[in-house]
């Protein structure tokens, strides 16, 4: 044993209060940091082991966005979905749009889950809550991938080249996941103690896509939904990320610009609400 | 919760708690209303003040006080609901305390449940990886302390079996494996090793015991006081969160099995650590009498003899104990009742009513003259302490007596199951095996005895 600089830890009512803001973010920083193997290997436990019993095995993560293509492909040839002009093929715009909306979505259900993905877990052990967060959205990420590849190739076949600046869609994402995890994790908390809350939570957030122009183009003739669609950070994130897709180019670049700022401070914010409020949320998980 | 750095404190202490209490509420919809009010003081940066108990609320850990040092196996023991588990997640960090402070120094291994994070489908060697990384061991320990993991796990060919697969044995084998490899300062242990059959038990003791000279510092919760009288240095008594006694096993445990079966909650006195040899030798003395008698029977010395027939005032429970008296009867008595209990002291000065633990009763016809009277008891079957012996002759009917019914004292019994530990309101829990001889001292002719009385017998 080593007697000397052993790690001293203090525990007592209220103690992360009194930290100050920039202290919760470098000691959340440096616990996501020193997780890293946990972080992995929690991820490949719940990643894989979905699939230990199936006989195809992790061949599902493939199944599913493949018949995800098939729809799509049969509303194109169809006509069903003709609303006028969108620049592309209006399937692509919805489908590359739909699926940035599912990463907003996934980032706000991956860290939803935050607390919950520990249940049990965290009332036997004490780690760093926080690195659930990172466990969950490399889960859903591992999968969205995945679906995604198959989408850009459907865009292909709908004869939509995408620009190169393709390559900054990771980039251009990013605040989709401050933004996502900064809603996902207050909803995890939530999702503690008032179960209904948090239903009413989920459901106003799948309304979201009424106010985004992501199934429907902006040029909208309601003033009520143009005046929503302005308002709506959600706009200039989610349109910013699809649009550097199928156009090379942000939504609206000062909207994203400030809404990236503001999705950043939202997480900061709601990252050390999580760290203050969870150890205290934990027991109530009992 | 992350451990903060505070500085260096007193080097000797492990870990530290101050005044630690903690609160749940028993009403699951309130307690989920107060969770909501703490989010929301939360969302506008206040204080939760958390010392007050509200509606439905109580105290699951109340004002526990302790200290350990390097080296040391505390144990905490406790009926169901006492608190003890709620201790070690507060001492693990997983919860925080509503009151008080405690202090953890080095790397804590928590096997509160064992396996914490398995997942069934997986096989054992990928959950070595998962359960050694929620243990805060890195790949490379992981891996260097893998096949030692592996060997004491001793799981075989289960290895790449899913651990869905393995007996609850098998499973608490691999979880404890781990969590002893991840070389922690300090483990604490809940209850996790009844699991296991005796044989792995005692290899899990024999590491503990290992780890204990290298300084790890345990804290088991256990129902097995065998465990905890063998293994722990120190014994926290809990009762509706109340910390009741923290002393040596010896002298918490017989208070604990009296608490268990009497239901009391104060803490009776301590047991003394030894008994003082009466004045005249190692003969007991009279220290209550009930008064009433016929006198027809005078007891002269009472003495407790060992398997050699020498006198002594403390045995071990698995010991031979003979009681010999010295009487003289001044008629003959026929088909009389010998009546002999033994009586945990807890207090020397006061009378308690409820602690009768062990007994005999046996038939004895005399005819007038003197005797001695010895009654074997195989085994002393007595817990760990201090104990007074009730020593009666009655008539036939089991009525009158023919001396005032007299408790003598004072002897004691170290016990390594304590357990033994039986009382109820008077009439002994346990009629043991014994034996009887009497001698007629004058003739040294053995007396009319009934034939069976004479052989081992359970009455």
């Amino acid at each position: 044993m080593n007697t000397e600089n052993q790690r001293i830890a203090i525990y007592r009512p209220n103690q992360r209060h009194e930290l100050g803001f920039f202290q919760t973010w470098v000691i959340m920083a440096n616990n996501i940091l020193q997780s890293r193997e946990l972080i992995w290997q929690l991820f490949k436990r719940d990643f894989l082991a979905g699939y230990k019993k199936s006989f195809v095995g992790i061949t599902w993560i493939f199944i599913s966005p493949v018949f995800g293509v098939i729809s799509w492909v049969f509303l194109q040839y169809t006509g069903l979905l003709r609303p006028g002009d969108v620049g592309v093929p209006y399937p692509a715009y919805v489908l590359i749009g739909s699926s940035v909306w599912g990463l907003f979505m996934g980032f706000y259900g991956a860290a939803g889950e935050t607390l919950a993905s520990g249940a049990g877990l965290q009332l036997q052990i004490n780690y760093p809550h926080e690195a659930l967060l990172f466990k969950q959205t490399a889960q859903f990420l591992a999968n969205f991938l995945i679906s995604f590849a198959m989408n850009i190739i459907l865009l292909f076949a709908f004869g939509v080249i995408p620009s190169w600046k393709i390559v900054f869609f990771p980039l251009v994402s990013l605040p989709l996941f401050f933004l996502g995890s900064a809603l996902g994790l207050i909803s995890s908390m939530i999702a503690v103690v008032a179960v209904d809350a948090r239903g009413a939570i989920n459901i106003g957030m799948g309304l979201l896509i009424w106010i985004t122009p992501i199934i429907y183009s902006d040029k909208v003739s309601s003033a009520l939904v143009q005046t929503s669609i302005k308002w709506n950070p959600l706009t200039y994130l989610v349109c910013s990320a699809r649009d550097i897709i199928l156009y090379g180019r942000l939504y609206n670049t000062l909207g994203f610009i400030i809404c990236s700022g503001l999705s950043v401070l939202c997480f900061l914010v709601s990252w050390r609400m999580f760290y203050i409020s969870e150890d205290k949320l934990v027991e109530r998980m009992l | 919760m992350t451990p903060q750095r505070d500085g260096q404190r007193n080097d000797d202490i492990l870990v530290s708690v101050r005044h630690v209490s903690k609160k749940f509420c028993r009403n699951l919809k309130r307690s989920m209303l107060y969770g909501i009010h703490d989010l929301g003081k939360n969302l506008i940066g206040l204080k939760r003040d958390s010392s007050m108990l509200h509606k439905d609320e109580f105290w699951a850990v109340d004002d526990v006080n302790f200290e350990l040092k390097a080296g040391e196996i505390f144990g905490i023991v406790g009926a169901n609901g006492s608190g003890k588990t709620t201790l070690l997640r507060l001492l693990s960090g997983i919860f925080p305390p509503d009151k008080g402070e405690i202090m953890v120094k080095g790397n804590m291994g928590s096997l509160i449940a064992v396996g914490a994070g398995f997942h069934p489908h997986m096989t054992g060697r990928e959950n070595i990886l998962v359960n050694g990384a929620i243990l805060g061991m890195s790949k490379r320990e992981i891996l260097r302390n893998f096949d030692a993991i592996v060997d004491f796990a001793e799981i075989g060919d289960f290895l790449d079996a899913p651990v869905s697969t393995y007996s609850s044995g098998m499973y608490v084998r691999l979880g404890f494996a781990i969590a002893i490899h991840s070389m922690p300062d300090i483990v604490l242990v809940d209850e996790i090793l009844a699991v296991g059959d005796s044989k792995f038990q005692r290899k899990c003791l024999d590491r503990i015991k290992a780890m204990r000279r290298q300084k790890t510092t345990f804290v088991l919760v256990s129902h097995n006081m065998q465990n905890i009288e063998a293994m722990c240095t120190k014994v926290l008594l809990m009762h509706h969160g109340r910390q009741l006694m923290l002393d040596r096993p010896q002298k918490v445990i017989p208070n604990y099995e009296l608490m268990l079966q009497t239901g009391r909650e104060s803490v009776v006195q301590s047991i003394p650590d030894h008994v003082d040899p009466p004045a005249n030798g190692v003969e007991l003395r009279p220290v209550f009498q009930y008064g009433f008698g016929t006198d027809e029977v005078e007891i002269k010395t009472i003495s407790l003899l060992d398997r050699e027939g020498m006198a002594k005032l403390d045995f071990w429970s698995t010991e031979a104990l003979t009681v010999e008296a010295k009487i003289a009867a001044k008629r003959d008595i026929v088909d009389a009742y010998l009546w002999i209990t033994f009586r945990y002291v807890f207090n020397r000065d006061k009378e308690d009513e409820i602690l009768e633990c062990l007994g005999t009763r046996k038939r004895v016809t005399i005819k007038q003259g003197e005797y001695t009277i010895r009654v074997t008891f195989n085994e002393v079957q007595l817990a760990t302490g201090e104990y007074k012996m009730l020593f009666a002759l009655f008539d036939d009917t089991f009525t009158i007596p023919y001396a005032p019914p007299t408790y003598y004292g004072y002897f004691t019994s170290k016990s390594h199951i304590p357990t033994l530990l039986r009382v109820s309101n008077g009439i002994p829990v346990c009629f043991a095996e014994t034996k009887m001889e009497i001698v007629q001292e004058q003739t040294f002719s053995q007396v009319a005895v009934p034939e069976e009385d004479l052989h081992t017998k359970t009455i």
